[in-house]
């Protein structure tokens, strides 16, 4: 009787400690999970509705180890489930590298990016401003300086200079209701 | 008085020699149920055993038919619901009498102050509720018990983000709900405490202190002009939009938020019809205010730190100044290595803004051309042009494309700095009655060239070239001279108020 009093007693405090080790597992766990994600807007375009196109932003959560470029792998290929918009890359832009320095995002894309780039001043801003606007909307950044292979150049469509470092640009941007 | 004082005698005395029958009934008083009242049913008058206290203040002035049998008085319902404010309803089969408010339209009101917007449903005697908070889709509810609406539902959009509906919730008890959808961004909700006779719900602009307030709308009329002024806490940055059908004037200033105590103007004059306000946005805070215009009209922009001021209607006259004798700078878009749009059928955008600029001079042989040629000339080359010629305007052609799929259609207009929005005007106007496409308006873009510009600058978009319809007239001679020659009278109406 005295035995199995004291086994019992034992039994429930590896009981006791395992729950807690689960408990403190997972609190540890769902804690890395929010460390893990970083939300993003897409900035993606409109060409549809009255009065546009528009750049609308929508959010979305992305890695935040490799954030850059999550975020413009999305915004080239938005998720399907974001209905009426579109991306406003040109086809085949790709970007190559991404780097930080300062709060200026360096973000270097294909040549495509200018080389398949249709024309149009208000199609020139949802491209570019699309670009700045979606890397601005993470912390730390603060400007974009847009590169096609590793080279700066004067404008993509001849309307934007895009030499220098831009700020984010909220004139073709609408909320959706 | 003493009508009702004589009936209630007549009854009296009629109860004593023709004892009705007693049956038990519901009753729902303001909401609240009441099982197993006694209430006597006589030729379509219905008498009910109730404790009426909640209505006291209804009824100083009314004097109601009341049976008295034992101990317990009957109210006539048929009195009650004589009475304006209530709404009553007797149910035979059911036995069940419901007495509610009777809620209208003008009862609630609602307000704006500084960063709140309060609503109040004013109701004749207390009543309480429920109250709820709700997101996706963010929506504020209240639940006044007690309470009959009429009409049984009303919908009304305030601002253009929030939506104010009412409808009869639910009969027996009666229940008005009433909801406020904020599509946008659910604000600090506050609710007075139930019951009450003044329910009110405000809500906060959580957006104090993150951009300028706008404090202030004001309305005057000087020297024959219409001016408007947005009055703000600090500076923003702004936006202007001259839209037609029905034709307006919005400005976006950003970041900003309406102020609580926002005052408003207190009289319109032409062509001002009227003006309108909202919170467009909250992130990032846009305040849009919109000037509803009788007719088309010229404005003019002026910005100080803490004020946009708006001129509207008959400009000031510009010093009459003769065309030939000023360096206008015209700049055909793109070239070189640098076609810009092409078309499906290869009609490229560098080529037909040479042509229509190579027809400007033509027609007026003083202006100066940034190429001359199919060769590259970079933005800050073509700003450079204008400061080396001493440029008294910069007018940059292009056209336009959309991406893949789209077409696009319409002439637009482009102006960036203040300096150049009457130019903007003169110009777009001319265009579009000369080209007959759709309007795309004048609108303000941070285009290079007109934003760097040492003069008036503006950027004109003709036609759309992925547009298949508007590329055949591009490729016309004669609808490239039609926008030489609405170029050169834009300018004319600028500078020498012609036509």
């Amino acid at each position: 009787m005295k035995i199995s009093t004291k086994s019992l007693f034992v039994l429930l405090i590896i009981c006791v400690l395992l729950l807690s080790l689960i408990l403190f597992l997972r609190l540890r766990r769902e804690g890395k999970e929010e460390a893990v994600w970083e939300e993003v807007k897409l900035y993606l375009a409109d060409y549809t509705s009255a009065g546009g196109p528009f750049l609308i932003p929508v959010k979305v959560k992305v890695e935040k180890n490799d954030v850059l470029a999550s975020a413009m792998d999305l915004l080239r290929n938005p998720p399907p489930y974001i209905r009426g918009v579109s991306s406003p890359l040109p086809k085949g832009a790709n970007l190559l590298s991404a780097e930080v320095k300062g709060d200026i995002a360096y973000l270097n894309f294909s040549k495509e990016l200018k080389d398949n780039f249709p024309g149009g001043s208000t199609n020139e801003m949802l491209v570019v401003y699309g670009i700045v606007n979606t890397a601005c909307s993470l912390k730390k950044i603060k400007r974009v300086q847009i590169l096609i292979e590793g080279k700066v150049i004067d404008s993509l469509g001849g309307h934007l200079e895009i030499s220098a470092p831009l700020e984010p640009d909220t004139e073709l941007v609408k909320w959706k209701s | 008085m003493r009508n009702s004082l004589a009936l209630s005698l007549l009854f009296l005395l009629s109860s004593l020699l023709y004892p009705r029958e007693e049956e038990k009934c519901r009753v729902f008083l303001l909401g609240k149920s009441y099982e197993l009242q006694s209430c006597i049913v006589d030729q379509g008058k219905v008498f009910v055993a109730l404790d009426i206290s909640p209505l006291s203040s209804l009824l100083k002035e009314t004097k109601l038919t009341t049976l008295k049998k034992g101990n317990e008085t009957f109210y006539s319902l048929n009195d009650l619901s004589n009475l304006k404010a209530l709404s009553c309803k007797w149910d035979g089969e059911k036995k069940q009498a419901i007495v509610a408010v009777r809620l209208k339209r003008e009862n609630i009101t609602w307000e704006r102050t500084t960063s709140s917007l309060i609503f109040q449903i004013t109701t004749p005697v207390p009543l309480s509720f429920q109250t709820g908070i709700l997101s996706s889709p963010n929506r504020v509810f209240l639940d006044i018990i007690g309470a009959h609406l009429y009409p049984a539902k009303i919908e009304e959009n305030i601002g253009d983000n929030l939506k104010m509906r009412i409808e009869q919730h639910s009969v027996a008890p009666d229940v008005v709900r009433f909801v406020l959808d904020l599509p946008l961004y659910l604000p600090k909700v506050e609710f007075s405490p139930s019951p009450s006779n003044r329910i009110t719900i405000s809500l906060t602009s959580p957006l104090k202190g993150k951009g300028s307030e706008l404090e202030a709308i004001h309305i005057m009329k000087s020297d024959g002009s219409t001016f408007a002024s947005l009055r703000l806490s600090q500076l923003s940055q702004y936006k202007t939009l001259l839209l037609k059908n029905p034709p307006r004037l919005a400005i976006d200033i950003s970041p900003a938020y309406l102020s609580p105590s926002l005052i408003l103007p207190q009289e319109f004059f032409s062509p001002i019809s009227q003006v309108r306000w909202s919170q467009f946005s909250y992130d990032p805070p846009t305040v849009r205010v919109v000037f509803d215009l009788e007719k088309e009209t010229r404005v003019e922009i002026r910005s100080e730190p803490s004020l946009i001021q708006v001129k509207f209607g008959s400009v000031a006259p510009r010093e009459f100044r003769n065309l030939e004798k000023l360096k206008i700078v015209i700049d055909p878009g793109h070239g070189g290595s640098e076609p810009g749009a092409i078309s499906k059928n290869g009609v490229r955008e560098k080529d037909i803004n040479l042509d229509i600029a190579r027809r400007v001079k033509v027609i007026l042989p003083t202006v100066f051309l940034t190429r001359e040629d199919d060769i590259d000339v970079s933005l800050e080359g073509r700003v450079n042009f204008a400061y080396q010629v001493n440029a008294d305007v910069f007018i940059s052609i292009h056209n336009n494309s959309m991406p893949e799929g789209r077409v696009g259609t319409g002439t637009e207009t482009y102006y960036f700095r203040e300096d150049s929005l009457i130019l903007a005007q003169c110009v777009h106007e001319v265009l579009v009655s000369k080209l007959g496409l759709p309007d795309g308006g004048v609108k303000r873009r941070g285009f290079y060239v007109i934003k760097n510009s040492p003069c008036p600058s503006i950027l004109i978009e003709g036609a759309y070239l992925s547009n298949p319809s508007e590329e055949k007239l591009l490729v016309t001679e004669e609808f490239r001279q039609r926008i030489a020659e609405a170029v050169v009278e834009g300018l004319r109406k600028y500078f020498e108020g012609g036509k």
